[in-house]
């Protein structure tokens, strides 16, 4: 079992970073992880050349296909609370994350979210075209998902997805009472859901336009399924059809493995299309080659060191190469021979059953 | 062109590409520029005498006995009396090796077809610079290079002759499929491996010796290609252990002569995961590679996974007489395209019968696996016999 003091540590990190009292510092960040990882048994083994590593250099990272290899949990699985899997077209090929303590998934995935999309002055509706936790229990976004509808919608907004798909009538009446009492609304969904209302809105002539300020997040690239939409025509699809501004198209990424996210907030970042991981995470785009830094610009494979994952794995291989983009990254690819996957493998059918 | 007409043509052709290629390199000839040199170097990403041995490879195995033996069908016909280059062969070729387009137009055009090479996409000078090479000797040689892709090509693939298609399954099968039943010879995805058994590497030079050999075996086309070998069986018991035998190979792989071709970032990036999946695996300390860099890597492992390529080989150490590769590489069952055995004939025999699908179309000794001969069954056929079984 992970020592209660460094969680202590993370969630404290956690709560300064969303409240503004400190930002994290890399020696600060490095120096928990690195004490994580020793608690993970995830350091490196010393050698003459792995004597003079330094910070997030000294970690191990765990390869995502691990998840679907062996339990990952630094505590006796059958203590369990929940069980994330990953997207896969069969048990086996699904990775599986067990979940201590729900607790700290909830901190970071609120956290995250208030830093990057409730900056200023928020919608406080949210319609979520993802399924809640209780439809799809074994899915880390809908957890999410249902955190975040729980905590900041008003209580006339709320879930328009379920085991059976997509609501038409859910959705309209939602983004009707929207526009009637003029209340902005925040839309959550996959690329693949919004791909589907999009369609659905066209299919029925009925472009709704929210009242300004209105904001959408989505998530999880098409990485598999025969449909997609592109962050671009994404964005420009919710301003023609909801009146969306493109700086307040949202998109986060995450990964079951993970319990920390990270976002293309253009109000928050700046620099639209580069994604930047929240402060109690860090991702590094290596060179496959040596494992070292690649430098801005250039592209290399994503590891991910996330504080929140301290009761499974606190660096994490992903099979996914990106362009390094200052402190975050931009142009996601899958690796060559990774399995494809991402969150819009489970997206809801559209409307209508197509 | 009447048999004696296309022989002699190979002949000359044969003759003219091993006369291109030094001891150091590519040298310029009457059909071979600096420029073309250059050119094909940049395209298959091999340079300088690794080029040059490529291009040996391509060539050497078709020796005036071996070309004669193309025009002589094994078993009858099924068609007689087809005017020879009048019915096209489609090659649909993938990867970057010289000798499967060489092999290609040989066979065709010593099956009496009009061939017609349609490169890859990862590499696209030399089957040009072959069909060049040819025309420069017979302006109305039957021989040519299909266009991109395109409706052209989409046409061409739907009514050529014959055609023999090399890719993904999934591509291959497409390709078939748009055929209706034309005759089409699939070149799937297929692999090699190779066994050392214990009474091969009884010394220290003994093992480096045969490591040296599958060394080149892997290094040559950089683990491209259906010959490449991507899994070693080592026989334990004998005077060098299945670990020491790694690192060998490692070293051995390292110290390669024949530089890396390029390598894409995605590629790279699945060796390295490859290699990290590996060290999360039951056997200890598994990986051996250079500390601060990789490729190359030669990974333990008791289970075969899919090879990432460049110079990644796996090793699967084994105490029975032979190793049960159902067991170790179920996923490879009939699939098996070669295998280099360093060991008795008995031993081979053996292999062999106990593991009756995986039986290679090319079986030969650590260091051959790439220059398989010129009439060798790959993919279970011979290419120029079937083909004048065509009508």
């Amino acid at each position: 079992m992970i020592d209660k003091s460094l969680v202590d540590a993370v969630m404290t990190m956690i709560g300064d970073s969303v409240r503004g009292h400190s930002g994290i510092d890399d020696e600060g960040f490095e120096s928990l992880a690195v004490e994580i990882a020793a608690a993970q048994g995830r350091l490196r083994r010393t050698s003459p050349l792995s004597a003079n590593l330094r910070g997030l250099d000294k970690i191990e990272p765990l390869p995502e296909t691990a998840f679907k290899m062996m339990t990952v949990a630094q505590f006796p699985p059958s203590e369990a609370v929940a069980e994330f899997r990953t997207s896969g077209t069969s048990s086996e090929n699904r990775g599986r994350l067990p979940v201590l303590d729900m607790e700290i998934y909830k901190a970071s995935a609120l956290a995250g979210f208030e830093l990057f999309c409730m900056h200023d002055d928020p919608p406080t509706r949210f319609m979520s075209l993802i399924p809640p936790a209780s439809a799809r229990p074994d899915s880390s976004l809908s957890w999410m998902a249902t955190f975040l509808v729980e905590k900041f919608d008003d209580g006339l907004g709320g879930f328009v997805a379920g085991t059976q798909g997509l609501d038409p009538d859910g959705m309209l009446s939602i983004l009707s009472r929207s526009v009637s009492d003029g209340s902005r609304v925040f839309l959550l969904g996959t690329s693949l859901d919004f791909l589907s209302l999009f369609e659905f809105l066209v299919m029925n002539a009925t472009p709704i336009p929210l009242p300004a300020g209105s904001r959408l997040m989505h998530t999880g690239g098409p990485k598999a399924s025969g449909r997609s939409i592109t962050p671009r025509q994404l964005a420009a699809d919710a301003g023609r059809l909801l009146g969306i501004a493109p700086q307040d198209v949202i998109e986060e990424f995450g990964m079951t493995e993970l319990f920390s996210q990270a976002y293309d907030s253009p109000r928050i970042s700046g620099v639209p299309g580069r994604l930047i991981p929240v402060p109690w995470m860090r991702t590094r785009v290596i060179d496959p080659r040596t494992m070292k830094d690649v430098p801005d610009g250039e592209r290399g494979l994503l590891v991910h060191y996330d504080l929140a994952c301290c009761h499974t794995c606190v660096a994490i291989m992903a099979a996914d190469t990106a362009t390094r983009s200052g402190n975050g990254f931009c142009d996601i690819r899958r690796a060559a021979g990774a399995a494809a996957r991402g969150c819009s493998r489970n997206a809801a059918p559209r409307p209508g059953g197509a | 062109m009447e048999m004696n007409e296309t022989r002699s043509l190979l002949v000359t052709i044969r003759d003219r590409w091993l006369a291109s290629a030094g001891p150091d390199g590519l040298v310029p000839g009457p059909f071979l520029d600096a420029r073309d040199i250059s050119d094909l170097a940049a395209s298959t990403g091999w340079a300088g005498m690794h080029l040059a041995r490529a291009i040996r490879l391509a060539f050497e195995p078709f020796d005036d006995e071996s070309i004669d033996r193309l025009f002589v069908p094994t078993r009858a016909p099924r068609f007689r009396g087809r005017t020879p280059h009048r019915a096209d062969l489609l090659a649909i070729l993938a990867g970057r090796i010289p000798a499967l387009a060489a092999k290609v137009l040989f066979h065709g055009l010593a099956g009496g077809m009009r061939v017609i090479l349609k490169p890859s996409s990862a590499e696209t000078v030399f089957p040009a610079l072959l069909v060049n090479s040819i025309m420069l000797l017979e302006r109305d040689a039957p021989v040519s290079v299909a266009p991109g892709r395109g409706p052209a090509l989409d046409a061409m693939i739907r009514s050529a002759t014959a055609c023999v298609a090399y890719g993904s399954d999934m591509t291959v099968e497409a390709i078939a499929a748009a055929r209706r039943g034309r005759p089409t010879f699939p070149g799937r995805h297929m692999e090699s491996f190779e066994t050392v058994f214990a009474d091969a590497i009884e010394s220290n030079d003994e093992a480096r010796a045969v490591a040296e050999k599958i060394a080149f075996d892997t290094a040559i086309y950089d683990q491209s290609g259906c010959l490449s070998p991507t899994v070693v069986f080592v026989q334990e018991g004998g005077g060098v252990s299945a670990r020491a035998f790694a690192g060998m190979l490692l070293e051995a792989l390292s110290g390669s002569q024949l530089a890396m071709g390029p390598m894409e970032i995605d590629d790279l990036a699945a060796v390295r995961i490859f290699i990290q999946e590996a060290a999360i695996g039951r056997i200890k300390d598994p990986v051996f590679s250079r500390e601060d860099v990789i490729p190359p890597a030669v990974v333990l492992c008791d289970r075969v996974r899919p090879s990432p390529g460049l110079r990644t080989l796996q090793v699967v150490p084994f105490d029975s007489p032979v190793p049960d590769l159902s067991r170790h590489m179920p996923d490879l069952a009939d699939r098996i395209q070669g295998m280099a055995c360093a060991g008795s004939d008995g031993e081979v025999g053996w292999l062999l019968r106990k593991n009756p699908r995986f039986r290679a179309n090319h079986i030969c000794a650590p260091g051959e696996l790439q220059n398989p001969p010129a009439l060798w069954r790959e993919n279970g056929i011979v290419l120029a016999h079937e083909l004048l079984g065509i009508q």
